[in-house]
């Protein structure tokens, strides 16, 4: 366990709010919360792919949107149909 | 979500659309290296379209360059955008500073004082009373002492109870409490009742006194009917009478209406109207002559906006005097006035009478008509009378 990871759970502060992993948030099917650095491998209208700190994450659906995206996260809405780590 | 929109507005907003190239390396590119937040981003294809912030839009092109996308903006929004056009328009800028400016120091006096009593009179009393304490249209806001205002408007006018002063912007709300009137003390003081008109009596309630009629008694104007002193084996009580005493009494009234009469029918006015615009008076009439016999009415009517009071309307001074008229009647319109007159004074005197039966018998004489009234009603004859010397 890495010290950043001792150090949440000394605290009981969320998982990845000091190590930077990435936290991924669905709100029912329509939107899609992932926080933390990510980029985006694939953007289309039905996937999206992105990668953060080694680990490949997909998201399917229909009319895929990002309605934010920033240095510290995006927000993904549409009909989300799966999301999985690869 | 519309203070979103509504800051997004103020910061300003380009739409951009970004064809060609790698559009996911672009978009890493952006946010990481550049840090540009992007919303509302949407693919269609080959085409990417996506909104940052106005002052973002530069931090754009490096990557779009790095990556070989093709960026256009394609729509801005915001205030920032609208500003830069009309800045070009030097008259249109200083316009609306000079606006700006005479609006702040307007806004700094007081415009309107609004005096919240039904009373006119008493409003343009309380409006001079204010006046002389230093709280006048025209007057700056930071220099009204209002604790002093107050006090000075009670002092000045005894009539008043409480008086409240407060500004709402360029008004001055003064809300106004009358003293009220306190309730007569009752008179205990010995008394007899007498009968205030001639009649039979038909019932008594005595509440106090020793009774000297009973019902079914005749009584004229004036008679005793239940004395205040009372004997007693001690001596003579002195007492305050008091007692319903209803009888049948008659009444006869008389109106006389001429085929000719000369009448107050109207009243003769001349208003003159002035447009007021802050302190400033326009008058909108020619001077004339007015007599003496002409009484005042001052009336401001302000311009409304959405329920407030603005520094703006009309001034009216509305001089009015009455004025006879010389009217003919015919015969019977002579009738029928005569009737109506003498029915409004029956009216009047016999407020509180019941009116058992009504004889008229009208007569002409020398083109004059006269219309003459019986009225027999049942009425409380009771009258205070001050005790004889000789008790009191």
């Amino acid at each position: 366990m890495g010290f950043s990871k001792r150090i949440e759970s000394m605290l009981d502060l969320p998982e990845g709010a000091l190590s930077g992993e990435l936290t991924v948030e669905l709100c029912g099917t329509r939107r899609v919360i992932l926080d933390g650095e990510c980029d985006i491998l694939l953007y289309a209208d039905d996937t999206v792919c992105v990668r953060s700190k080694g680990q490949t994450l997909r998201v399917t659906g229909h009319r895929l949107t990002l309605e934010s995206i920033g240095s510290g996260g995006m927000v993904l809405t549409g009909a989300i149909a799966s999301v999985e780590f690869l | 979500m519309w203070l979103w929109r509504w800051w997004q507005w103020w910061i300003g907003e380009v739409t951009f659309s970004a064809e060609g190239g790698l559009c996911e390396d672009f978009l890493n590119l952006l946010t990481e290296q550049e840090g540009v937040s992007l919303w509302d981003v949407h693919k269609e294809e080959d085409r990417l379209t996506a909104c940052c912030r106005a002052s973002s839009y530069r931090a754009v092109r490096r990557p779009a360059r790095r990556t070989g996308t093709r960026v256009r903006a394609t729509a801005k929004r915001g205030c920032c955008f609208r500003f830069r056009r009309v800045s070009k328009r030097v008259g249109l800028l200083i316009g609306a500073v000079a606006a700006m400016t005479i609006y702040m120091i307007l806004a700094s006096y007081i415009w309107v004082i609004d005096v919240q009593v039904e009373e006119p009179l008493l409003a343009a009393r309380v409006e001079e009373a204010l006046g002389k304490s230093g709280l006048a249209v025209g007057t700056p806001s930071g220099a009204v002492d209002l604790g002093f205002v107050r006090m000075h408007a009670i002092t000045e006018l005894s009539e008043l109870h409480h008086v409240a002063v407060y500004l709402d912007g360029c008004t001055a709300r003064v809300e106004v409490r009358l003293q009220e009137p306190s309730a007569p003390l009752p008179d205990k003081s010995p008394s007899n009742v007498v009968a205030a008109f001639d009649g039979r009596i038909v019932e008594m309630q005595v509440a106090s006194g020793q009774a000297m009629v009973k019902t079914g008694d005749a009584v004229v104007q004036g008679d005793l009917l239940v004395c205040g002193a009372i004997e007693t084996q001690n001596g003579v009580l002195l007492k305050h009478a008091s007692a319903v005493i209803n009888a049948e009494t008659s009444h006869t009234f008389c109106v006389e209406v001429p085929l000719c009469e000369t009448r107050p029918v109207r009243e003769k006015r001349i208003v003159q109207t002035r447009w007021r615009c802050l302190w400033w008076e326009l008058p909108l009439f020619s001077s004339v002559p007015i007599g003496e016999d002409y009484a005042v009415t001052e009336r401001y009517t302000p311009l409304r906006f959405l329920g407030t009071d603005l520094p703006v309307g009309v001034h009216e001074t509305v001089y009015s005097a009455p004025c006879d008229a010389t009217l003919r009647y015919t015969a019977e319109q002579a009738e029928c006035i005569a009737k109506r007159r003498l029915q409004a004074h029956a009216a009047a005197t016999l407020e509180d009478a019941v009116i058992r039966r009504v004889t008229y018998e009208g007569v002409w004489e020398d083109e004059v008509y006269r219309l003459r009234g019986v009225y027999d009603c049942t009425e409380d004859i009771a009258l205070q009378a001050p005790l004889l010397s000789d008790f009191a």
